[in-house]
């Protein structure tokens, strides 16, 4: 779903790949999605895409498949969205952070723009609307929010906010908390801008993408040896028999384990935090 | 049937073109984006999978290219620029239209506004390079 984006939206200014650049040469590092044609170049140039079994081919419509299933296992794996995702988070109120220039990071990097930045409330009433001239972008990249002021606390007219009446005594509550769960609420924009995506994270695409087809193609050699006697006539092959498909079975198994972790982790089910 | 529609790119007639997994655009140029509507029901173990699809006569196309930025959604009609294939459809990209990647998403009207309303998508169809591939 597209999103509406405020005018007052804060961008990150800066690239993050090369980190922090506003200017390169006329050097390509970011590129489109990989495609089939360039996934076989960089790849698997040269390999038969042919079952031998029964001479099925891998079309243009399953390398795109596999394409897109890699995106999906390098999105978990390195919590990047490969193309931009607008996401709402709630973050703690944490005193410490608080007392560092509201110091919040959140888990998908790297931030491409902060949307808006509010205190609300679990009944969903947006008590406080922090001013986006404040929020601080410069370590966007690194999914790290901070709410410098400095420059309206000098200023001879503040900025104004959308604080509700209610709102003053709110923060008068919280300052006697040490800790408030889903306190700051965050709608941002995370990953990396559209139509353009580092090539070495296409790299990484590519090379889940290639293992997998060439586990794929691994399993279907059926021959192990063959050998040939010329005076004695003789004729003998070596299959792996099942062993074919236990070759397949480890790949897939391993890539299961992967996933569940991620998965899990995803969720928050990796590591078990309890006072007990 | 199930609606589905393939890119064409290298269109000189209904003769002369090729499929093509994805429709690779230079961002911000003027262009045309070919498609051709298909049935996959049909055919379904061929390569490419699916036959050509002719909707009913009245029949309108509508495709979308989504952005991020609701701002930036190019939804735009179709038309059929060759008169003895009505399954292939055109649609004009001006200058100024900044999609993002991704997929196309089409809507047939078949037979008019009182026929069928059939839906198309064509995953990952569109393949933008840049303006600025310096930085990211």
């Amino acid at each position: 779903m597209a999103i509406v984006f405020p005018p007052d939206d804060k961008p990150a200014g800066t690239s993050a790949f090369p980190e922090h650049a506003i200017g390169t040469d006329q050097v390509t590092r970011c590129e489109p999605l990989l495609t089939p044609k360039k996934l076989v170049s960089r790849f698997l140039k040269g390999l038969p895409l042919v079952s031998p079994l029964d001479h099925s081919k891998l079309d243009n419509d399953d390398l795109k498949d596999h394409i897109l299933r890699a995106v999906q296992k390098v999105e978990l794996e390195t919590q990047v969205d490969v193309f931009p995702v607008q996401r709402q988070v709630k973050l703690p109120f944490d005193r410490h952070l608080y007392q560092s220039w509201v110091h919040l990071e959140i888990a998908n990097k790297p931030i491409l723009s902060l949307e808006e930045m509010t205190i609300t409330t679990a009944d969903g009433v947006q008590i406080f609307k922090m001013p986006n001239a404040w929020v601080e972008s410069a370590n966007f990249q690194r999914g790290i929010i901070n709410v410098v002021p400095i420059s309206p606390a000098f200023a001879a007219v503040g900025v104004g906010t959308s604080a509700a009446q209610g709102g003053a005594a709110f923060l008068m509550f919280i300052g006697q908390l040490g800790w408030v769960p889903a306190y700051w609420q965050l709608k941002l924009t995370s990953g990396w801008p559209e139509k353009k995506i580092p090539i070495v994270v296409n790299e990484l695409i590519g090379i889940y993408a290639a293992i997998d087809i060439l586990s794929w193609l691994a399993s279907l050699h059926s021959n192990m040896s063959v050998s040939l006697t010329a005076d004695g006539l003789g004729q003998s092959t070596t299959t792996a028999g099942p062993q074919r498909y236990v070759t397949r079975i480890q790949d897939l198994e391993m890539q299961k384990a992967k996933l569940i972790h991620r998965i899990k982790v995803l969720t928050g089910g990796a590591i078990v935090i309890s006072n007990v | 049937m199930y609606l589905s529609a393939r890119v064409l790119i290298a269109v000189a007639n209904v003769n002369s073109f090729e499929y093509a997994s994805e429709w690779l655009h230079r961002q911000l140029t003027a262009d045309t984006l070919y498609i051709q509507l298909v049935d996959l029901e049909h055919n379904r173990g061929g390569d490419p999978k699916g036959i050509r699809y002719v909707p009913a006569s009245l029949s309108t196309v509508t495709v979308t290219l989504g952005s991020i930025d609701s701002a930036k959604v190019v939804t735009r009609s179709a038309t059929q620029p060759f008169a003895s294939d009505p399954s292939i459809w055109a649609v004009a990209i001006a200058a100024t239209d900044d999609f993002g990647e991704g997929n196309i998403e089409i809507a047939l009207q078949d037979g008019g506004p009182a026929g069928t309303a059939r839906k198309a998508r064509i995953v990952n169809g569109v393949t933008i390079e840049s303006e600025d591939p310096g930085m990211c």
